[in-house]
């Protein structure tokens, strides 16, 4: 029933109840090159799945508009174009900055699927049905974080693929064309299901979490939800001062 | 003790308010992201389901005149006619003849050679106004309307279903239609109606379950009020005939018109054709 | 903005976008304002009635709305004219007898089917002839749709008369109504011009509206879309004539661009019956004559007689392939046991054609169709099944144990 009052209670506990403590520690999660990541996909994401669900739409949605439908399913079009070329650009550099960045190269690293990922589902799974009392630690990412990390990688080559088949259209055969428009709608389908339940749930709806998450914008965490969440990466930030160089940011939540 | 109950207390409350606010907040938040993921799965696994559920209504161009295209019956595609129907083809009735239930609305169907003539007048006239004689009416011979009442003609708006002395429109295009009223001596008091409708529901309520035997019997008794010699053609379009066009406020010319030689020169014709028996209770 | 400088043909309808073809609209009536302005706009307005010539005097039973009968299949037949209406109708200079031959009696006997073909007492402009439709006639009776070569699967009813889809249209001025404003003054202008010469206001008139009703499609492409289909569709017909039901155009993106009214949206004609074909005329695929036969589609979807670009860039690799969803007849193949795929006798007439006309690649192609649908539905209901229960399940237990740490923190 209170799994909000530990979010709405924590900026006032530290200064008034212990003002002589040491200033307040906070996670890097994201990096403003990240962060930018982030927020060109998700605009491109979003304006995507907007365009193209339009084709859906049951016949006369839009009958109301009279003639100006024509000029929405115009604009429409071309947006789609646009925002699918910014997609495939963020996720271009994204590739660049995996392999020619430090930073990319430890996320790179990071995101590796490892044997604990796989007993961390196992031991996740037992805890979230009843049958284990605590969860496992996590690393820095997740076994939630990698699937979808994965998932993405392989729907955003699958929509970029068949997106430029389509846009190209006149060049290709037609059952490559049939093929690619098949594919491009039922995994555009599961695109949207998976992103609304999976990952808007873990920003939105999770308890501590609602409205929303902040750390899209700050990308930083406070320390107890570093605890909470990702227990395995603080202790190895924590036994390692190099790690903390790059993680831990002391002070207001100003930069991350 | 007692305040600092009383500050738990109001401290809980407060704080089950604010759940319930936020969980509210959370359904809100839910609802839309729902409904999409059902209709993305429903576009997935019910494929043209959205199709069948939208009627395609044609849309007749939008400079196309205002009249209504009549479909066919049968017809898929409503089309237009090809001679240019307008809405008068389907005027609304205040007051529905019970008779059209049965015998459809081109009710004449016996009499090959005239009968879409007399089905046009249909259009202006009610049923009872030819197949009940105002001064035979059956089994009444004044018994069941007082010596004062008597039966007349008056037009019958078709929106607001009340009297009127006359009617605006030609042609048969009229925004009402003639009935016999019983009048109390010189005041219209209500629309004859020679047939009960009750009685005519539950007859076409039973008549699945009947034997035909039974359907004969009820449908001789049903159709008593109406009068075995309908009015002919010939007793209206003559001079002074059975209605009385100017009393319904026909200009004289239209009454010379109706009354006139061409007219009566085509109806001794039909004359040879047309036999004035029985109405065909079955056709439909 | 792509207009045509053949001298054949022009449509006004087809070349514009809604935008540019609503500033042309403006930008005309400018020109015609300054150039003939005041002078005519006094004396120009449209009659807004007509009578029909009624000659024969046939109106004074047929102007009566409810004059009509059910015939023997209990189908209403209404014997009703508006006058007014049919005079301004492309046939309103046509006395009734012209079509409805040898009604002389009346009572009405003997009554035949009007037909189209017959010679009309309207003189033909061109060749100072009595006109008719003979021509047309002749030329969709060689068509598929037409009877030239007899019926030979026995279901003659089945195929479409001149008014299945032709209707006795009104005359309309031209006018647009879009994004702009409504350009029914252009009409109206235009119109001035050709009086200024043409004195005969009711024959300019005529003329007038002849010349724009002929240049614009009096259907919508909804409407093309429900007129084909309103056979098309229907299965059992179309099994009888071996032909399979046209269920799947709406799977292509074609549709989806009627759906939102597009101006040069895709239609049935856009395809099968293109710039420089005509409806009369129209062939079965395999025929060489056809737009959609193999040779031909490259033009069909990439140039319409430079009137209509689609796919300016198609190659013979994307013009080849399917259009249409794949439908019945690669379904009834698909399913078929390869070992039994032998032509059988007394099978039905749709298997028999499908053996001729599907070749095993198109099959092939189908399968694969199926199996990348079949893959995703398994695929989505799998993940989101399975994330719904991971979320509700966190949900769950997250809920759980904030509850206990609250408790012990209340303690």
């Amino acid at each position: 029933m209170a799994e909000n009052e530990i979010s709405s209670d924590i900026p006032a506990v530290p200064e008034e109840t212990e003002p002589l403590n040491p200033p307040p520690r906070y996670f890097v999660r994201l990096n403003p090159s990240e962060k930018v990541q982030h927020m060109l996909f998700v605009i491109s994401f979003f304006m995507l799945a907007l365009t193209g669900l339009m084709l859906w739409l049951p016949e006369r949605t839009f009958h109301f508009l009279g003639s100006t439908q024509e000029s929405v399913f115009f604009f429409r079009s071309l947006l789609h174009r646009i925002f699918g070329t910014v997609m495939m650009l963020v996720c271009a550099y994204h590739v660049y900055y995996l392999i020619f960045r430090p930073a990319g190269r430890r996320w790179l690293r990071d995101m590796m699927v490892r044997k604990k990922d796989i007993t961390d589902f196992f031991y996740n799974m037992l805890y979230l049905v009843g049958i284990r009392d605590e969860p496992p630690e996590f690393d820095r990412f997740s076994y939630k974080h990698k699937m979808e990390y994965g998932a993405l990688i392989a729907g955003t080559t699958l929509m970029s693929v068949t997106g430029l088949i389509l846009w190209s259209e006149s060049y290709w055969d037609k059952f490559l064309i049939d093929v690619s428009a098949l594919i491009h709608g039922m995994e555009a389908i599961l695109a949207c299901l998976a992103v609304m339940v999976w990952h808007l749930y873990e920003v939105h709806l999770r308890p501590h979490k609602f409205p929303i998450d902040n750390m899209w914008l700050t990308g930083i965490i406070d320390e107890a939800e570093m605890k909470e969440e990702y227990p395995f990466h603080y202790k190895k930030i924590m036994s390692d001062p190099e790690l903390q160089k790059i993680y831990v940011r002391e002070g207001l939540k100003q930069d991350g | 003790m007692g305040k600092e109950k009383a500050a738990s207390y109001f401290s809980g409350a407060y704080r089950m308010l604010k759940n319930i606010f936020y969980s509210f907040l959370k359904l809100l938040y839910l609802i839309p992201f729902f409904l999409i993921g059902l209709w993305l799965i429903s576009v997935v696994y019910i494929p043209g389901f959205e199709l069948k559920k939208s009627i395609p209504v044609l849309k007749f161009g939008k400079d196309r005149p205002a009249a209504q295209p009549t479909a066919q019956k049968k017809e898929e595609v409503p089309r237009d006619h090809f001679h240019m129907i307008d809405a008068y083809v389907e005027q609304g009735d205040a007051q529905p003849s019970i008779c059209g239930s049965c015998h459809g609305t081109y009710a004449h169907g016996k009499e090959k050679t005239v009968r879409a003539l007399l089905n046009m007048h249909i259009g202006f006239l009610d049923c009872s106004v030819c197949h009940v004689r105002k001064d035979k009416v059956v089994g009444i011979e004044g018994a069941l309307l007082p010596k004062n009442e008597r039966i007349d003609f008056l037009w019958v708006d078709r929106e607001t279903g009340g009297f009127k002395n006359a009617a605006e429109g030609e042609y048969g295009k009229y925004a009402a239609k003639i009935f016999p009223v019983i009048f109390d001596d010189q005041k219209p008091l209500r629309i004859y109606k020679p047939i009960a409708e009750q009685d005519a529901r539950r007859f076409l309520e039973i008549q699945p379950t009947s034997t035909t035997q039974q359907l004969d019997e009820a449908r001789i008794k049903l159709h008593e009020g109406i009068s075995k010699e309908p009015v002919s053609c010939s007793d209206c379009h003559k001079k002074n005939g059975y209605l009385d066009f100017i009393k319904l406020g026909f200009p004289q010319r239209r009454v010379d018109h109706i009354v006139a030689s061409e007219f009566v020169g085509m109806i001794d014709k039909y004359k040879t054709f047309y036999l004035p028996s029985v109405i065909d209770f079955r056709a439909k | 903005m792509r207009l045509s400088r053949g001298d054949d043909m022009v449509y006004p309808d087809f070349q514009f976008h809604s935008a540019t073809r609503g500033m042309v609209a403006v930008f005309l009536k400018l020109i015609f304002l300054a150039v003939f302005g005041l002078l005519f706009l006094a004396g120009i307005v449209f009659a807004q009635t007509e009578a029909a010539p009624d000659e024969e005097n046939c109106l004074i039973c047929h102007r009566y709305p409810v004059l009509g009968r059910y015939d023997e299949n209990g189908n209403r037949r209404v014997y009703y004219i508006n006058d007014q209406l049919y005079a301004n109708s492309v046939h309103g200079k046509l006395r009734c007898k012209s079509c409805h031959v040898d009604l002389d009696k009346i009572p009405h006997e003997n009554v035949k089917k009007v037909d189209c073909s017959t010679q009309c007492h309207i003189k033909d402009p061109s060749s100072n002839r009595e006109f008719s439709h003979k021509n047309m006639v002749q030329k969709y009776q060689h068509s598929v749709h037409g009877m030239g070569a007899g019926e030979p699967n026995g279901f003659p009813e089945d195929r479409p008369t001149c008014t299945y889809c032709h209707g006795n249209e009104t005359y309309n001025p031209y006018a647009y109504a879009g994004f702009w404003g409504k350009s029914e003054e252009l009409s109206r202008e235009t119109l001035a011009r050709c009086q200024g010469c043409h004195t005969d206001k009711t024959w300019t008139k005529k003329i007038y509206a002849h010349f724009t009703h002929r240049m614009r499609r009096r259907r919508n492409q909804d409407e093309i879309i429900k007129l084909c289909t309103s056979c098309h569709e229907d299965e059992k017909k179309m099994e009888r004539h071996g032909l399979e039901a046209v269920s799947t155009f709406k799977d292509t993106f074609h549709w989806t661009l009627v759906k939102y009214d597009v101006q040069n949206a895709p239609d049935c004609i856009t395809c099968h019956i293109p710039v420089g074909y005509t409806t009369h005329e129209i062939q079965p695929r395999t025929d060489p004559v056809s737009p959609v036969y193999k040779e031909n589609r490259i033009k069909t979807c990439s140039n319409q007689g430079g009137i209509q670009t689609c796919h300016p860039a198609a190659t013979m690799k994307f013009a080849e392939g399917r259009v249409h969803a794949y439908g019945t007849k690669v379904q009834l193949l698909a399913d078929e046991d390869v070992a039994t795929a032998k032509t059988r006798e007394g099978e039905p007439l749709l298997m028999a054609r499908a053996r001729e006309e599907i070749s095993a690649e198109e099959v092939f192609h189908y399968k694969v169709l199926s199996w990348i649908s079949l893959i995703y539905k398994i695929l989505i209901a799998g993940v989101i099944g399975f994330m719904s229960v991971h979320q509700l399940l966190d949900f769950r237990r997250t809920r759980k144990k904030n509850k206990k740490e609250a408790n012990h923190g209340g303690k």
